[in-house]
């Protein structure tokens, strides 16, 4: 019996040491307690070993642990605490012995069925804090001593201690685990909310969220639909997995298929197995996808498409997936609206700048002309800068130039206004400085509080005379065929919209053969940290020795002041060339009324470079004009509604031949009999000839004849 | 209509005056007929059309003048033009014989006076207020 104690103790302290090993410390809280359960049965002789452990409520224990009692964990029992012997032993905080288990009272049945005799169970107990119970009992009728309660109380308190010891472990752990789900969640999200993202381009981006959404939810395939501008159709713009697709160009109709349902539902849809569900969207089956999740692109409560994934094995998404799969379908919502506005912009920025510049540029013999307009950098608004020219009534040449002060919209939509008022204002014939001051009135109508500088010059190509009027806009430069250019002295002027009744004073200037008149606007002379006279000078070195195309000019200036840099402001540049005509004049005009203007002014000019004085070049005009009006109301047949002049200069002759080709008709009236008399009475020399495919006038005077009256 | 801006209407001595100016050529003078047309009131005794700032007629500017001296003396009214003694147009009209229907004069109130001396005195109608 000693040596049993003896041995019996022995054991006990090497297995008390065994139960407060360190080595426990760094198990998880099952682990520890089935090393307990071992180590406890090491240390005093029984058959049965059990750990329970207060509930979180504290009010019942429940089985963790057992050995030779496994189907009290298994059932998973509750135990009140206060009742039963393990309930007890818990309420009271003290060991309990059992000597009988057949004679005790509210006992576990399951004690019975096992066949235990005897019982011994201690409360687990930290800092006077109750654990749980654990208890030991033996088949045999052998009764459990009080050193026996004594040890197994020593065990129950190192096993307390350890068992709170993995209670913070495990608490620690799962907090850890915890941080690094919401870090990998977090990690997930950033790779979809990535700022980086942004500066890609929409197709670029698509792809990129695409891909990402593949990775993090591992799927198989990835998808963009967007919504056409009929809200009936989805197409698909971006694939992952999918990209057959979107060389078919895949469509398909809103509530049809599983886009289409996203789509019109507007929520998120998730399949967990596609032959269950009740989808019939042929492409997705052929492409073997089991599982799907789709959540619809909104911005502002407006369905603009559908993200969809899916994926090759069944799965079960989650609401975090689904969460996740919605982050990425706003940022690509938010993108796809950004992008398409950019894209409408553009295109209405487009549509007014094509609307806003002339479509062609005026043609005339002697006059050549030139221009450009360029947009303010990228990601700059829309400018309110213009050019216009176009040929007047009376043959001149309107030549305009204007900056509606302020950016945007609204600035290009002024501009525009005010580019069709001075069209209008000055094909009705009305004069520079006249013109300047009703656009005044017109802009101070439109919209009070803005303002814009401007500037029109009419050109007369017959004596290359310049009459121009000036709103405070920077002054045109004049380079002459040799010699330094020069700019137009203009006298100071307020910007249009300012003062009520300004007054624009018209200055005229002469251009003479091979002179360019160069009009633009301050975008081109004003450049940051430069005052505006360095840049004037700029100009002025740059301009010198002008290539003689002044389209060319307009290029050389956009390559030479502004480069490649991208420009805050917006440019335009107007250049005119007057040229010296060919000595052998000959041109083609439309054979309408506006003609005979252009064919005076033109002649003019070939006439005083003939060396005609100014009376005899105004008779030879009158009379040459009246051929023209002749071959003008010949042009009935618009097969061929032309007529050609040619003008040449024999010795001291001038010969002019007007011809049509239109039908003859007799005359009407004495209209084209007066006409006739004064060709003749203008002229040396009138010769008519008439064919049934046209007629050809042919006119000769000799140069330095008295005039006629 | 809008007013042609080369065109304006005076009254002088009770007669109406029509002021043009520029160049008047065979895309003008339809509007320049039209707006004559209009010149004209039943009771007016005639027209003086002031040429003076004319620096281009072509044969349809003469004819429209024709024209209207035609139709003022089928209404048994007037037509005299102004028409500086040195100039092109003046060149022009002699050339096509206007003055055989229409009187010529150097400068608007030898018109006005010629007018006024033909017109009987119960055609005399006061100048309006502001003109």
């Amino acid at each position: 019996m000693t040596s049993a104690r003896v041995e019996g103790s022995g054991r006990g302290l090497r297995g008390l040491q065994r139960v407060t090993d360190a080595a426990l410390s760094h198990l998880s809280l099952d682990d520890l307690l089935q090393e307990l359960l071992e180590r406890v049965t090491e240390v005093i002789e029984v058959d049965t070993v059990a750990i329970l452990l207060l509930s979180d409520d504290g009010r019942a224990l429940e089985p963790r642990a057992a050995k030779g009692l496994e189907e009290e964990v298994e059932r998973g029992v509750r135990i009140p605490v206060g009742q039963g012997f393990a309930g007890r032993i818990a309420a009271e905080g003290r060991p309990v012995i059992v000597d009988d288990v057949e004679q005790a009272e509210l006992v576990n049945p399951l004690f019975r069925e096992k066949g235990l005799h005897t019982l011994l169970g201690v409360p687990l107990l930290v800092e006077g804090q109750s654990l749980g119970v654990l208890h030991v009992g033996r088949l045999e009728s052998r009764p459990f001593s009080a050193d026996e309660a004594n040890l197994l109380q020593h065990v129950g308190d190192r096993a307390a201690m350890a068992i709170s010891h993995a209670h913070l472990y495990d608490a620690e752990r799962q907090a850890r685990e915890l941080a690094e789900a919401s870090l990998e969640r977090l990690a997930r999200l950033q790779r979809i909310t990535d700022a980086a993202l942004a500066h890609l381009a929409l197709d670029d981006l698509l792809d990129e969220l695409l891909q990402r959404m593949k990775e993090i939810l591992h799927v198989d395939t990835a998808a963009i639909l967007l919504l056409e501008d009929d809200g009936r159709t989805l197409e698909a713009r971006a694939a992952k997995g999918l990209e057959e697709w979107l060389e078919r160009g895949f469509r398909i109709p809103v509530g049809r298929g599983f886009a289409g349902r996203i789509a019109s539902q507007r929520r998120a849809v998730v399949i967990d197995d596609v032959d269950q569900a009740d989808i019939r969207d042929p492409l997705l089956r052929d492409r073997g996808l089991r599982s799907l999740m789709g959540v619809p692109l909104l911005v502002s409560g407006e369905v603009l498409g559908v993200l969809h994934v899916g994926s090759l094995e069944s799965r079960n998404f989650s609401h975090e997936d689904a969460d996740l799969l919605q982050l990425a379908a706003d940022r690509s919502a938010m993108a796809i609206r950004a992008a398409r506005r950019f894209e409408q912009e553009h295109e209405v920025a487009k549509t007014l700048q094509s609307s806003l510049l002339p479509a062609a540029l005026p043609e005339m013999p002697g006059v050549t002309v030139g221009a450009r307009y360029l947009p303010a950098g990228v990601g700059a608004q829309l400018g309110g800068d213009w050019y216009d020219a176009f040929q007047l009534p009376d043959g001149k040449l309107g030549l305009v130039i204007g900056d509606v002060v302020g950016h945007g919209l609204s600035a290009a939509a002024l501009m525009g206004q005010l580019r069709n008022a001075v069209r209008a204002y000055a094909l009705e014939g009305a004069a520079p400085g006249d013109v300047a001051e009703r656009i005044n009135r017109l802009l101070r109508e439109l919209e009070r509080g803005r303002s814009a500088t401007f500037l029109y010059a009419v050109l007369d190509p017959d004596c290359d005379e310049v009459v121009i009027a000036s709103a405070a806009h920077p002054p045109p430069l004049l380079a002459p065929a040799d010699g330094e250019p020069r700019f137009v002295e203009l006298p100071a002027s307020v910007p249009l919209g300012v003062t009520r009744r300004p007054s624009y004073t018209e200055v005229t200037d002469k251009l003479g053969t091979g002179a360019t008149l160069l009009l633009y606007t301050d975008g081109l002379v004003e450049r940051r940290g430069e005052d505006l006279q360095q840049g004037l000078s700029r100009l002025q070195q740059v301009a010198a020795n002008p290539p003689e195309d002044p389209q060319e000019l307009c290029d050389m200036l956009q390559e030479e002041m502004l480069g490649h840099t991208a420009s805050a402001d917006d440019t335009a540049l107007l250049a005119v060339r007057s040229m010296a005509l060919d000595e052998r004049l000959r041109m083609l005009l439309p054979a309408e009324p506006e003609s005979a203007a252009t064919f005076r002014r033109v002649l003019g000019r070939w006439l005083s470079q003939a060396g005609a004085a100014s009376a005899e070049s105004d008779e030879i005009k009158l009379a040459c004009s009246e051929a023209c009006a002749n071959a003008i109301e010949h042009a009935y047949s618009p097969a061929r509604a032309v007529f050609e002049v040619e003008a040449v200069r024999d010795d001291g002759d001038v010969t002019v031949t007007v011809r049509d080709w239109g039908q003859w008709r007799a005359q009407r009236g004495e209209f084209r009999g007066r006409g006739l008399l004064l060709m003749k009475g203008l002229m040396d020399n009138v010769d008519v000839r008439q064919t049934p495919h046209g007629s050809t006038v042919r006119l000769t005077r000799k140069l330095g004849r008295q005039a006629v009256a | 209509m809008t007013p042609l801006p080369y065109l304006r209407f005076e009254r002088h001595d009770g007669i109406p005056v029509v002021l043009l100016d520029g160049e008047i050529d065979i895309a003008k003078a339809p509007d320049v007929r039209a707006e004559l047309a209009g010149a004209v009131a039943n009771e007016d005794f005639g027209l003086i059309v002031d040429l003076s700032e004319v620096t281009y007629l072509d044969s349809s500017g003469v004819t429209v003048l024709f024209e209207l001296a035609d139709r003022l003396h089928s209404r048994q009214q007037e037509l005299a033009a102004v028409v500086p003694s040195d100039a092109l147009i003046r060149r022009v009209l002699e050339l096509v014989n206007l003055e055989t229907v229409v009187p010529l004069h150097s400068d608007l109130t030898e018109a006005v006076a010629h007018l006024r001396a033909l017109a009987p005195d119960d055609s005399e109608v006061p100048d309006p207020p502001l003109a």
